[in-house]
């Protein structure tokens, strides 16, 4: 037990202090927001906040929901059962490159499960999961609404129309040639 | 006087206030709608379902603890239909539920259990197969006093309302969404957390989820039904006299409760609820002491008093009435303490009186 | 520039179409959305734009990026329209090297190579429909038609024009009556009556009120309202401000998807662009009416989509829906009055304001006025985006609009409403599609998601998709959605895998009632509708699965068996090389054989084969 400020001080090697730009940043940014005496209406900031702060980190750990927590005045079981609520929101570090695979009614009739189903098997690694070094990870999408071009896979923004399990291979290669 | 409405529950008439919510007046008239989130003492939920009615004029079921009850209203509480509906949610709450009862500290005091018992729900009379097992929920039983059990969590939210709404607290809340919500302090581990241990929360729990730790028998794991005598009493620590039910066996506490009255309506804190364990403590003073050449003696009460007695004549006697203070406790109660100042005031002659208030 | 008045707004309105006359005659549209962009339509516009420079022909043309024209299926896609004899015509699938052939077109003859696509729809607020199209764009009326980023193309566009006339000449109750009038319905699912829905929020008395659009749009396979915001976002910021002004609500929200970037971007420009010219802030058309949007993020909830939810979302909380009543139009937002309308409901707003509720009622049924915008997908010739007056039938939209099923595969059923929708079998394509006529053939209209099933598509396993969907999205607050939904799924997982019984079958059925009846918001509720309406359609294929074990669609890899066709096999040893478990034997060009007790039903045999000598049963 003890008080927020503490267990903050206590971490040392947090991300915050590894990126000082992005912390100072996200408590800029949240500092220009309209913050009053209402609670619950600083506590309609919330899901912006979080969204800035993945945009900046990549995912939420421990220490910048506490940040976000005591800039918006609240508990941090206030903060963490908002991330834990919503897909959108990871408190793991996420891979290099982004794997997403739409599961949208129209993918799922043109087989995206089948595509889902041959990533898990080249990247040995289960829907939701980031490998080891890293560098791969893989999440089923919502439909993103390019049914047209179903089944669809989105790789760091880059997309894939028409896939089929054949082609698998070839995505994970070209993330392996960006790299190089 | 306030105006009274008048409604049917199955054909029988029904006297209620118009704050009343259609649970609420039944409740009154001796009508148990079965109910799991429901809890008096916080906002309503309305997610366990189980206490679905149906109104006459109105489409679908609605329940009953969020419905107001208004005047004229016919209500079917009990149909057959209905009570399928609550069977099968029962059923399903069952499915994902730890039902190892014999291992459960809240066996024989257990909400679900009670229903299950009285829907007939015995394991080979249910339809859905058990899944809490696949649910690979996190449990945590890091706090010094509480145990929370995931497996055996029904997420009725009652804890998290009670933490929020009684103790004003806003520790819990649930982890995940769907099929995976748990409860979580939000840390990882709950002893990293800001939870004093106050225990409000497991008081809530309807099931064995949440549940305080063997404080007061870390040897002999005690159910409700083993608990020979109930004391209501007043918690000894800080003035503001919360009312406890203590409950022992063979004299010894087991446990403590907030007692549902003035002023503390069933909530105590955690010195009140865990910090009553130097009851039954070995080094507990049972008698007075006296120093006698350096060194504490035992003595008899008749003793000691006319050893203070004589003490304290001879100093006012010799240094005056202001040479003494009285420091009285705070686990005292008000009355005795009144007596104390009075005492000190009128007999000793002094102001020089305090007290240790401030735990 | 700020407007002050509607002669303001009509005097800035012919100040932009003198500056139009400068420009060139015909408009190239060219078709900038989502998946527009994601087809590589970028690339056709700089071809187009660097064919107009290279031969100085700045003179003819008049380049407009437009949001989605709802072509899905031949994106990237250009419209070319000649503004002095309203001739059009529209490429379909076109390449950066057909820029200059597209810009040659006589609007006649058809250059080779590049597909022209006939447009299918006319503008009911402009004209009669004399060309008897299928389609009506009321809410897509300026999507694929202006440049969404333009203010002064909204406003050329009768745009603000209704906003102008509401805050000028009619009060507040005149508003709402005018919508209640037109008979206008919800569009996000339920179909609530809109004018209702105001009425109710009006009469309450208290300071604070509060209007919020509902862009979360989650089902799977719906995406008219991404294509509204990107293509048309003014439209909703007018609504909003319209119902702002009817209900006496000082600020709005738009809860929009985080998955919807570009529609984002386009809003957060257009809410600029309408504060800058006087639409939103302080004293709107110099009265005493003030209103303000702001834009809230989603963050990958489908249960936000639910008002109750949407609201404790807005509101920082975890999405999980509150019981109702009390309704949002009395309690809502901080417990404040709130209007919680979908896009396309919004969309529809100005239009009628300006054209007035009997023209509106004209277009659609008695009981549903209107168009309905659709998003046709699946197993579909031509996948789209479209818009169709209400009592359109099915198989107008299936066949004629849609152009049929793809791959010459038998029609076998058609799901609308997303997760809480069902299925509707052939026989019913002659049904006129309206709220009343789906939800009595057990779906709903939904958000108007229509997913397109053929013979290969199993309709247990359809079935088992949506519970699965209905399970990863469901918020956990009631037991009936967050146990029962689990327990469905495992059922429906258990028939595919070819080990339901006759219990499993009953179970189900009341399951799907329980949850149906004691579920405790909108998503809970219609979540077995999917298992109900294929169990009410497709009675036999679920008897298959469970008394012969088989899937007719042989898509349930478990009752799948592969077998040689001894005659087609030609000895080549593909099959045997791939398999996995060795359960293939046989000779080099001699038929092969497969041990069906070893074999795993992976199907790669199956994939492999060249000769089509694998069967599949």
């Amino acid at each position: 037990m003890g008080c927020q400020t503490c267990t903050q001080q206590q971490e040392g090697g947090s991300i915050l202090s590894s990126f000082p730009d992005k912390a100072s940043e996200l408590e800029q940014h949240i500092d220009s927001l309209e913050i009053t005496h209402n609670i619950s209406r600083n506590r309609g900031h919330l899901i912006h906040c979080l969204h800035k702060a993945q945009e900046l980190f990549g995912y939420l750990p421990e220490d910048v929901q506490l940040l976000i927590a005591k800039k918006l005045r609240l508990n941090l079981s206030d903060v963490y059962g908002v991330i834990s609520f919503y897909s959108f929101f990871t408190t793991n570090p996420p891979g290099k490159y982004k794997i997403n695979i739409c599961l949208g009614t129209a993918c799922f009739v043109k087989g995206a499960d089948k595509i889902l189903k041959e990533f898990e098997k080249r990247l040995g690694i289960k829907d939701g999961e980031t490998t080891e070094d890293l560098k791969f990870s893989l999440g089923g999408l919502r439909c993103v609404g390019a049914c047209s071009l179903a089944p669809v896979v989105i790789v760091n923004g880059k997309v894939y129309a028409k896939v089929d399990p054949g082609m698998v291979e070839g995505i994970i290669k070209d993330c392996d040639k960006e790299q190089k | 006087m306030e105006k009274q409405i008048t409604f049917t529950i199955d054909g029988k008439t029904i006297k209620a206030s118009p704050k009343d919510t259609i649970l609420t007046a039944a409740e009154k008239n001796g009508i148990v709608i079965p109910n799991l989130c429901y809890n008096k003492e916080v906002s309503c939920t309305a997610a366990c379902r189980l206490c679905i009615v149906k109104i006459e004029g109105r489409p679908g079921f609605h329940p009953s603890c969020a419905m107001k009850a208004a005047d004229g209203m016919k209500v079917k509480a009990f149909t057959d239909e209905i009570e399928k509906q609550r069977r099968i949610i029962l059923d399903l709450l069952l499915s994902a539920h730890n039902d190892d009862c014999i291992n459960c500290k809240k066996d024989g005091d257990c909400e679900l259990q009670d229903l299950a018992f009285k829907y007939n729900l015995g394991r080979d009379s249910r339809d859905f197969p058990p899944i809490w097992e696949q649910l690979e929920e996190t449990s945590d039983s890091t706090s010094q006093v509480l145990d929370y059990d995931a497996t055996k969590c029904i997420q009725c939210q009652r804890c998290i309302k009670a933490c929020q709404e009684k103790q004003g607290k806003g520790i819990l809340t649930f982890a995940n969404r769907g099929i995976k919500t748990t409860v979580t302090t939000g840390y990882p581990q709950w002893n990293a957390s800001l939870c004093d241990g106050c225990g409000e929360c497991q008081q809530a729990c309807p099931v064995g989820a949440l549940t305080m730790k063997p404080v007061y028998s870390p040897n002999n794991r005690v159910r409700q039904k083993d608990i020979e005598k109930t004391t209501t009493t007043t918690c000894p620590y800080c003035g503001v006299g919360c009312q406890i039910d203590v409950s022992t066996i063979n004299n010894r506490i087991v446990k403590v409760d907030g007692h549902n009255d003035i002023p503390n309506h069933g909530s105590t804190c955690v010195k009140g609820r865990f910090g009553l364990d130097f009851v039954n403590h070995p080094e507990r003073l049972t008698k007075p002491l006296i120093r006698k050449d350096g060194k504490f003696e035992e003595a008899e009460w008749n003793e000691a008093l006319k050893y203070t007695a004589d003490r304290l004549v001879k100093i006012k006697t010799e240094y005056g009435s202001n040479s003494v203070c009285g420091l009285s406790s705070a686990r005292c109660t008000n009355e005795d303490n009144y007596l104390f100042q009075k005492f000190m005031r009128s007999i000793v002659g002094t102001n020089n009186v305090d007290h240790c208030a401030r735990l | 520039m700020m407007i002050k008045s509607l002669q303001e707004l009509s005097e800035y309105t012919e100040e932009l179409s003198d500056s139009r006359s400068n420009t060139g005659d015909i408009n190239v549209l060219v078709s900038l959305g989502t998946c527009g962009i994601a087809a590589g339509a970028e690339e056709v516009h700089k071809a187009i734009r660097k064919t107009i420079n290279e031969n100085n022909l700045g003179h003819r043309f008049n380049v407009i990026e437009t949001g989605c024209m709802g072509l899905c299926f031949c994106e990237p896609s250009i419209e070319l329209e000649d503004t002095k004899n309203g001739k059009s015509i529209i490429f379909g699938n076109v390449k950066p090297e057909n820029s200059e052939k597209i810009l040659n077109t006589d609007f006649q003859s058809e250059p080779k190579e590049i597909d022209i696509i006939e447009k299918g729809w006319y503008y009911p607020d402009e004209a009669e429909n004399t060309d008897n199209y299928l389609q009506a764009k009321i809410a897509l009326r300026n999507t694929g038609r202006i440049n969404p980023e333009k203010i002064d193309d909204y406003i050329s566009h009768s745009g603000y024009k209704a906003l102008g006339r509401v805050i000028q000449d009619m009060k507040p109750e005149d508003v709402i009556d005018e919508i209640t009038k037109s008979g206008l319905r919800g569009r996000g699912g339920g179909g609530f009556p809109t004018g209702k829905k105001w009425t109710f929020a009006a009469a309450q008395s208290t300071e604070e009120k509060f209007v919020i659009c509902n862009a979360d749009e989650g089902d799977p396979g719906a995406f008219m309202d991404r294509a509204v915001l990107e293509g048309d976002p003014h439209s909703v910021l007018e609504a909003m401000t319209i119902a702002g002004y009817a209900i006496n609500a000082t600020k709005g929200f738009i809860y929009i998807r985080a998955e919807y970037p570009l529609a984002i971007e386009r809003l957060e420009l257009a809410i600029n662009q309408s504060r800058e010219m006087g639409f939103l802030g302080k004293n709107i058309f110099n009265s005493n009416f003030s209103f303000d949007i702001e834009l809230r993020f989603g963050a990958g909830a489908f249960v936000c989509g639910e008002e109750t939810a949407l609201i404790n979302s807005i509101q920082g909380l975890r999405g999980m829906p509150s019981n109702k009543p009390p309704y949002p139009a009395v309690e809502g937002l901080w417990q404040k009055p709130t209007i919680v309308n979908n896009v396309e409901t919004f969309a529809n707003i100005s239009t009628i304001i300006r054209k007035g509720h009997e023209w509106f009622r004209k277009i659609g049924t008695e009981d549903s006025p209107g168009t309905k915008v659709f998003a046709l997908a699946g197993k579909i010739q031509n996948v789209g985006l479209i818009e169709v007056p209400m009592g359109t039938t099915l198989k107008n939209i299936i066949y004629d609009i849609g152009n049929g099923i793809a791959d010459n595969k038998k029609f076998k059923a058609v799901q609308t409403g997303g997760p809480s929708g069902g299925c509707i079998t052939p026989d019913y394509l002659n049904t006129p599609i309206d709220y009343d006529s789906l939800k009595k053939l057990g779906s709903m209209m939904g958000s108007g998601g229509m997913i397109v099933m053929d013979e290969d598509d199993c309709m247990v396993d359809i079935a088992r998709f949506f519970l699965d969907f209905t399970v990863d999205e469901s918020c956990g607050k009631c037991v009936p959605c967050r146990i029962g939904g689990k327990q469905m799924c495992g059922l429906l997982e258990k028939i595919t895998k070819g080990k339901g019984t006759e219990k499993d079958l009953r179970i189900l059925k009341s399951l799907s009632e329980t949850i149906k009846n004691a579920s405790l918001c909108g998503l809970g509720m219609t979540a077995p509708n999917p298992v109900i309406s294929t169990m009410k359609y497709f009675a036999h294929e679920y008897e298959e699965h469970v008394y012969d074990k088989k899937c007719r669609a042989g898509k349930c890899q478990e009752l799948i068996t592969y077998s040689v066709i001894p005659d087609k096999c030609v000895g080549c040893t593909a099959c045997k090389k791939i398999c996995p478990v060795n359960c293939i034997s046989g000779k080099v060009k001699e038929p092969h054989f497969i041990n069906s007790d070893k074999c795993i039903k992976c199907g790669e045999c199956y994939r492999v084969c060249k000769f089509n000598a694998i069967s599949k049963s």
